[in-house]
């Protein structure tokens, strides 16, 4: 439960609610062609897994060499340590010059998950609690000198340091042996041993459960090699010692990185990343509009230039127009639901809700585009495998499909049958962000929707960091909206989706979820399916996420967020990433 | 020369004096300051213009939901618009209106919420007028009261409120303003939950308590230096020789002498705060919905000006109106108290 995209406040409060994992990106009105949320068919397979792939990256057809591709985009990394850093933009850019043991690739039109340092995509043992990397052979850092095991072993304990990885993942707290209260190489018992290198080519790790989809978690910057010789600590961000076919240049925190190629790689061991541009420009807190109008004038650098930021909504005329060749959209990897507490709110009034919510209006009043969501009627998102299609019905005729702007008369009917009327209304009581002021507006269509339908509401503001406190707390006043409001996935499989937010462990560790609801049946199928072997986890959670929402409906699915992107003429390939929401960068060359 | 040819003569002068006096004391006592300030505002026709625009939006403001419930039932929702109600459906997905002015809604509908336009601005007028004349007429007593207090007593508490006049003014004010509105609306909640409506409400009077708060030391300055060269005039002295009590003094005596510059800072004071409301609320630091606010429309608007300049033109008009009128007519006022002015 990470955040994995930074954003500007204002596109995080604008929604009104926050997602625990990566508020998705909103924007403000504008023009269109009035349908709902394009629905395009998102791509599937996100999770396939090739552990044979080998390098060197297959060249792309009339991609031409040579060029800087400049990135001016609105948020601004607080660090580039390769620890720390677990947002979407740096993702991207440690794409780059990075390499860890595992990575995605494009490849055949769908992304695949590859060996990139190991030979392959690790061997677990019987038990499936020791798992086995093997090193490539040649490879090297920025400076020449040869990357070891050790050297990954240590990243790894450096993303349990307290303050070198605050902002980091927590699997590994999870999922290594002891890992709960390990506190990294610095601070932590020098014994700590759950990662460990047997030899200058192999790393061990040692689990303390089953984590079938492990393959995927060391594709994360947090596993690409660090040597310990060469770690200055709070420093080593500056100029974190690349292996990919990019390395740092000039690096002003704050502002702006340059990166240049990188001699000491060696293509022929790299099966994910093709290095056709000279090198990267990435400038750090740019106005959104006044990038995207510049990039689509494509005058000068600006042809070569990219943004990913969500489209603003007075370009949305151009960019569906005569400059549609320069924009791409496609999935990103939050899911956002209507979260509701379970244990509050018997589930017939859950489902006068689910008939009651003002899913269109909402949209509008946030100020998304049919450019910034598509609608969703599952918990799983479409580009996860095992996701199954079905539009659950909150009452007969009445479908879960996170459209429409709900049926007051209908909801009035269910809140009727359930015992509720006028004169002993159900009062639904949340929190919503006061000193913003989507939010505000949010609120307003939200309570008079829900008063239309026969509800008493008591909408309690409170500041958004403060709102995200109160909504945060499973004691919480509330009865519904609680965190999270969404989740973004960390790799494509539900296993990073349903068991975080739906099992019990949410709620043991302190935090809220979807429901906030413990239920003995929900925690045995998520064990069930989790001891799967990965490929056969897949229907088997798309099963489960049908299940939950037909029996429990603990949070009515609403919509899943998506990645916009504008680039100038000369930038060519610019292929959307369905499992981070952002452009596949190393596909990317630049026409001269 | 014998002594009293003297005295005859001084006589004679005496006589001519008296005859001619009496005719310009007539033109001098025939009218107060304030009714030669009214002969010459009234002559003053951009005060009148002024005066008549101020007057139309007064009128607007108190008739808000009369001149709303003029207009036209809606064809697509089937109800009249009222300044609240949201009706999306009269916004497409990309959150643009889908319908334009008409008679259902004369300045058309919001952008993303499609709430009536009209009813937004007419309502709109209802806190600018009110904050702007409601802290006015506060701070001026404030300012008065401290002002005739420091500048008559003297001594210690002269000191101390010279102090305080002189330390709230060091205060970075727009700063504070904007630090102190979420503060004193939590301490106000007193931990307790506010709704929307509740936050909009106490907003409305914490926006008013801080502006005077921080609105009145320009004229309790003016006030106490004008009153501390009056109290030394003979005219007082006089009423302090014969025992007049000093409350007499100050509102007999002293407070008429003052009515000029206390109508002017007023005058002025009321456009000022009607600023002060729509720029806190155009930062976020005002009003916040539901209520209808120009400066929050404002700041809503200025994004799809280039798509949607209707939702920005009519705030922006009225309040500019609004502040210039007002800002004129104060000028006027001063023009017409002014011993000094010639036209």
């Amino acid at each position: 439960m990470r955040w994995t995209k930074v954003l500007t406040v204002g596109a995080a409060a604008s929604l009104g609610f926050v997602a625990a994992c990566g508020a998705p990106a909103a924007n403000t009105g504008g023009a269109g062609n009035g349908t709902n949320g394009g629905n395009a068919p998102v791509d599937k397979a996100g999770a396939a897994l090739d552990p044979n792939a080998k390098g060197p990256a297959p060249e792309i057809p009339g991609a031409k060499k040579g060029g800087i591709l400049t990135v001016p985009y609105n948020t601004v990394p607080a660090n580039f340590d390769p620890s720390d850093q677990f947002y979407q933009d740096t993702a991207v850019i440690f794409s780059l010059s990075h390499r860890a043991l595992t990575t995605f690739t494009w490849k055949d039109n769908h992304m695949v998950l590859v060996p990139d340092l190991a030979t392959d995509l690790g061997k677990a043992s019987e038990d499936g609690l020791t798992w086995t990397f093997t090193l490539k052979d040649g490879i090297k850092y920025e400076d020449g000198s040869p990357v070891k095991a050790a050297d990954i072993v240590f990243a790894a304990k450096r993303s349990f340091d307290p303050d070198l990885a605050a902002n980091g993942p927590t699997y590994q707290r999870e999922f290594f042996k002891n890992g709960a209260d390990y506190q990294g190489p610095y601070k932590g018992d020098k014994n700590w041993n759950s990662v460990e290198a047997t030899d200058d080519k192999t790393v061990v790790f040692h689990l303390e459960k089953r984590f079938e989809t492990l393959p995927y978690f060391v594709s994360f910057n947090q596993f690409t090699p660090i040597p310990e010789a060469k770690d200055k600590k709070a420093d080593y961000q500056l100029h974190p010692l690349a292996t990919g076919p990019y390395m740092f240049d000039k690096y002003t925190p704050g502002t702006e990185l340059t990166l240049k190629r990188n001699p000491n790689w060696d293509p022929n061991t790299d099966p994910a990343r093709n290095n056709y541009p000279d090198g990267f420009h990435f400038k750090f807190g740019q106005d959104i509009v006044k990038t995207q109008t510049a990039i689509l004038a494509s005058n000068g650098d600006d042809a070569s230039s990219l943004n990913w930021d969500a489209i603003d909504s007075s370009l949305i005329s151009q960019i569906e127009g005569e400059k549609k060749s320069q924009y791409a959209e496609g999935p990103s990897s939050c899911v956002i639901m209507v979260n509701m507490d379970a244990r509050k709110i018997p589930l017939e009034v859950r489902k006068a809700i689910a008939v009651a919510y003002p899913f269109d209006s909402i949209h509008k009043a946030g100020g998304e585009t049919t450019h910034s969501f598509s609608p969703a009627s599952t918990i799983i998102p479409p580009q996860i495998p095992g996701h199954t299609d079905y539009v659950a019905e909150a009452a007969p005729g009445f479908k879960m499909n996170g459209q429409g702007d709900g049926d007051p008369a209908k909801a009035k009917e269910m809140l009727a049958a359930a015992g509720y009327g006028p004169d002993k209304p159900f009062e639904l009581i949340y929190y919503y962000t006061n000193d913003d002021d989507t939010a505000q507006k949010v609120n307003q269509v939200r309570k008079q929707a829900f008063q239309k339908a026969g509800f008493k509401v008591q909408d309690i503001g409170a500041p958004s960091a403060e709102r995200r406190k109160l909504a945060g707390d499973p004691k919480g006043k509330y009865n519904m909206l609680q965190s999270p409001r969404g989740w973004c996935f960390d790799w494509p499989s539900a296993d990073s989706i349903i068991p975080p937010t739906f099992g019990t462990i949410s709620m043991s560790q302190g935090g809220t979820s979807f429901g906030n609801f413990s239920d003995a049946k929900i925690d045995a199928e998520i064990k069930r399916i989790q001891n799967l072997s990965i490929t056969e986890q897949g229907p088997e959670w798309g099963k489960m996420d049908k299940w939950l929402t037909e029996t429990y409906l603990l949070a009515i699915p609403d919509y899943n967020d998506k990645g916009n992107f504008v680039f100038g003429t000369k930038v060519k390939n610019v292929i959307p990433n369905p499992n981070k929401g952002m452009p596949e960068i190393t596909k990317i060359w630049l026409d001269q | 020369m014998p002594e009293p040819s003297a005295g005859t003569l001084i006589e004679v002068s005496e006589e001519t004096a008296s005859t001619t006096a009496p005719e310009t004391k007539d033109v001098r006592t025939g009218r107060s300051p304030g009714q030669v300030a009214w002969a010459r505002l009234k002559q003053d026709k951009v005060a009148i213009v002024c005066s008549v625009i101020i007057l139309f939006f007064l009128l607007v403001a108190i008739f808000a939901p009369l001149l709303v419930s003029l207009e036209a039932v809606d064809p697509i929702t089937g109800a009249k618009a009222d300044v609240g109600t949201v009706h999306t459906e009269l916004v497409d997905f990309n959150g643009l209106p889908t319908v334009g002015p008409s008679s259902a809604h004369w300045l058309g509908v919001e952008p993303r919420l499609g709430r009536d336009l009209f009813a937004r601005w007419a309502y709109g007028a209802r806190p600018s007028l009110i904050i702007g004349f409601v802290a006015a007429f506060a701070s001026t007593l404030i300012g008065v009261t401290l002002g005739l207090i420091g500048g008559y007593l003297g001594g210690a508490s002269d000191k101390f409120i010279s102090w305080v006049i002189d330390f709230f003014l060091s205060l970075p004010i727009l700063l504070l303003v904007i630090a102190i509105i979420p503060i004193m609306q939590k301490r106000i909640a007193a931990g307790g939950d506010l709704t929307a409506e509740e936050t909009s409400t106490i907003r409305f009077v914490v926006l008013i308590v801080i502006l005077v708060v921080f609105g009145w030391m320009g004229l309790a300055r003016l006030v106490r230096g004008e009153v501390k060269s009056l109290r030394e005039r003979e005219f007082v002295q006089a009423a302090r020789a014969i025992g007049v009590p000093t409350r007499s003094i100050l509102f007999r005596e002293i407070l008429p002498n003052l009515v000029g510059p206390i109508i002017v800072s007023a005058s002025i004071a009321v456009p000022a705060y009607i600023t002060y409301e729509a720029t806190l609320s155009y930062l976020g630091a005002g009003l916040v919905e539901p209520t209808a606010s120009w400066g929050r429309t404002i700041a809503d608007a200025q994004n799809l000006f280039a798509t949607y300049p209707l939702w920005l033109w009519p705030s922006v008009i009225g309040l500019s109106l609004l502040v210039l009128a007002l800002s004129l007519l104060g000028d006027s006022i001063r023009d017409a108290f002014d011993p000094t002015s010639r036209r």
